[in-house]
């Protein structure tokens, strides 16, 4: 074998060798992996325990959550503000679209306590340095009871 | 591009590195003999690539490392080949660690003047096998965790310190968090950092000293038969390392088309397991054997010292003038005595074993238990930890259930007490007979107040008909046409005069037989046991549990149906 061939064999062969190792590894650190929070609707109760025009804060306890290799029964997915008016429910995820604190109930609005954003009942928002009006979170009525899908 | 290479050259040099490395003077020509080096850098780079692809994923504590380990296997893509690879190349480092040792004794490389680079090399094969060892603890399952187990209790025999070393490797005197942690920070921290000085100063050495020529040319005539490491010898350790890899990956896709289950069930403190260590400890295992009671240090620390301090002392007695085997036939032959009774004592554990129908018995149940295991951890693990994988079975969650609400008036499994039906076979076919020749038994309602009905008596083929129809109504497998005969039968007898049939009209408590004991009528029954029975009825409901827990007492009950 003349000088110029074992050249090429040797670049050849280390060329597959990065190959066969790199392409895996890229492959594996890219995998999508199977991260998937449960989005399933949680029951947050009877429609007519929410009395009518009045927020209640209710807890979003999610019955099963997945996290990877973890499974979760009963975990605690966040909190959101159910108002009812009527027949219809709304319900507002209690994160404020600001800075994501918690947000409180005032008199007749909604108010974070961190840098004064206020929010109206129908969750618009009024003044502060909040970007928008509070998250609405899907509310569904089944049977007569509220079910609301944990947003983040 | 050239541009740049000259820009970064004048500042680093890089060129000229190179250019020593390819055109090191390899003394006495290039060999295939000098490619074990080669392959086991080029291992260890592999080992720490897929090392460090797995850390990604893999969590190092006692709840998640078994959890986290099937999750790489079943659910990451390529995780099962990373993992495949790193524990292949692990086997392919020992065995191309020992044909290195084995070309570099009959050369006679051990002689003045690279007497420590010897030493640095058994070093090194002491991290190897350290690697090993805290390596397959590190899946916390029961293959690791008792193998393990083992090794650990061997450093209690050190004389003196041993209590004190064990507990130092364990982190206290039991299993636990601390020995997973412990383990993996020695497995991937403190061994990789002691290997890469090592292996630093092993190929600097050998740089300095130049690889051993043969023995056949003295050392005039190898330098002047010296030639550049490029060219032949670098081809040659490129293919050696190709063919290396090639291996490996057939290797690992062999493993993973067998569908062999690539993680043994969870580590249980509880459950008995017959412990065997990889490969290349069996030796070790298979020594202990013949070193029982208060010789147990002999096996365990006497002879692996003797053989290491054989090892290390090699450089020190053979001065010999000659460096040919022929001439050193002591020397030679002890290393070959070694590795030679090593491998016996390893094919004698594998011959006990392949003999032992209690092992392969032993084993069998093991697998059982891991594939139980696998295949249920594709819901997801508790974050109990690995054996709380089991609680994702229905049945055991079911059994749960049933243990704390049920077994207060029924019986399961010689559990519970007699206040009404006993359950086991409930609603099987056997049941149902038992149950139409005398349903006011105490084993069925005679404890109740459902008393009403009258033992049907009908022929052996008739019978089998109707209670095919009735077994029907539950679900899973039946003779349609038996069942068919049974139905009319059932109207024949008037059974229609009291029960409803069609699965949907609420009796006058008297059980409607449509669907009467499928998954969902069970489930319905136990929120609602009154709509069944009527005011006869005096089991409670149990509206209050949630789904999770009645879906699994319907599980329980469904599988006693086929019992």
């Amino acid at each position: 074998m003349n000088r110029r061939a074992f050249l090429w064999l040797g670049r050849a062969l280390g060329a597959t060798m990065a190959a066969a190792v790199t392409v895996p590894a890229v492959l594996f650190v890219g995998a999508r992996r199977m991260v998937s929070r449960d989005e399933a609707a949680i029951d947050v109760g009877a429609a007519e325990k929410f009395p009518d025009g009045q927020p209640i804060r209710v807890s979003l306890i999610s019955p099963l959550q997945k996290d990877a290799y973890v499974v979760r029964r009963n975990v605690a997915a966040g909190a959101a503000w159910v108002l009812r008016r009527g027949a219809e429910v709304q319900a507002f995820s209690t994160v404020c679209p600001h800075a994501g604190c918690a947000v409180d109930l005032d008199g007749a609005a909604f108010r974070c306590p961190c840098h004064e954003s206020r929010f109206g009942l129908d969750g618009a928002r009024k003044s502060g340095p909040s970007p928008r009006g509070l998250d609405a979170l899907p509310v569904t009525l089944v049977a007569g009871r509220v079910k609301i899908r944990p947003r983040r | 591009m050239r541009k740049l290479g000259d820009w970064l050259d004048e500042r680093l040099g890089h060129r000229a590195l190179v250019r020593s490395w390819l055109d090191h003077p390899v003394p006495g020509g290039a060999r295939w003999a000098y490619v074990f080096g080669s392959v086991l850098v080029f291992l260890l780079g592999l080992q720490a690539l897929t090392g460090i692809l797995m850390a990604t994923v893999y969590a190092p504590s006692t709840q998640a490392a078994w959890a986290s380990v099937v999750y790489l296997e079943r659910s990451v893509s390529l995780g099962w080949l990373m993992r495949r690879l790193h524990a292949g190349g692990a086997s392919a480092m020992v065995i191309v660690c020992v044909l290195h040792l084995l070309q570099t004794t009959l050369w006679g490389a051990y002689r003045r003047p690279r007497e420590v680079n010897w030493w640095v090399g058994l070093l090194l094969m002491a991290c190897l096998l350290g690697f090993a060892l805290t390596g397959y603890l590190l899946p916390w399952d029961q293959k690791g965790f008792w193998a393990t187990q083992v090794a650990t209790n061997l450093a209690a025999v050190v004389p003196l310190v041993g209590e004190r070393l064990r507990e130092l490797l364990l982190g206290g005197p039991e299993y636990g968090a601390l020995t997973l942690t412990r383990f993996y920070a020695a497995h991937t921290l403190l061994l990789p950092a002691l290997t890469v000085i090592l292996v630093v100063i092993h190929v600097a050495l050998m740089r300095k000293h130049g690889v051993t020529p043969s023995w056949r040319l003295d050392e005039e005539a190898a330098k002047k038969a010296a030639e550049p490491f490029r060219d032949r010898q670098l081809i040659w350790d490129l293919l050696a390392m190709t063919a290396t890899l090639a291996a490996l990956f057939g290797w690992a896709f062999l493993q993973h088309r067998s569908g062999v289950v690539p993680v043994d069930a969870p580590a249980d403190p509880a459950a008995s397991y017959e412990a065997r260590p990889e490969w290349y400890f069996l030796p070790l295992f298979q020594l202990l054997k013949y070193f029982p009671g208060r010789w147990e240090p002999v096996g365990a620390i006497g002879v692996p010292l003797v053989a290491a301090v054989l090892l290390m002392g090699l450089p020190l007695f053979d001065k010999g003038p000659s460096r040919s085997p022929a001439r050193r036939k002591r020397f030679v032959g002890v290393v070959l005595v070694l590795l030679g009774g090593a491998a016996a004592l390893g094919v004698l554990a594998v011959r006990a074993d392949a003999r032992d129908p209690a092992y392969a018995k032993a084993r069998k149940r093991a697998d059982a238990e891991a594939a139980r295991a696998f295949a249920l951890a594709a819901d997801g693990v508790p974050v109990a930890g690995g054996t709380a994988v089991y609680d994702n079975d229905p049945l055991v969650r079911g059994r749960r259930v049933f243990g704390e609400r049920c077994a207060g008036c029924h019986v399961l499994d010689g559990q519970g007490e007699r206040k009404g039906p006993d359950l086991d076979g409930w609603s099987s076919r056997t049941w149902i007979s038992a149950f139409l020749h005398e349903p006011t038994a105490d084993r069925f309602y005679g404890t109740t107040k459902i008393r009403g009905m009258k033992p049907i008596h009908a022929d052996a083929p008739d019978e089998a008909a109707m209670v095919e129809w009735i077994f029907s109504q539950g679900g899973g497998t039946f003779n349609v046409e038996l069942a068919q005969k049974g139905r009319a039968l059932i109207e024949s007898m008037s059974c229609n005069d009291c029960h409803e049939l069609d699965g949907v009209t609420v009796g006058d408590g008297v059980p409607n037989l449509g669907n009467r004991a499928s998954l969902g009528w069970t489930v319905d029954f136990l929120r609602e046991p009154d709509k069944v029975f009527g005011r006869k009825n005096d089991m409670p409901s149990f509206a209050k549990l949630d789904a999770a827990e009645l879906d699994a007492l319907a599980a329980l009950m469904a599988a006693e149906r086929t019992k």
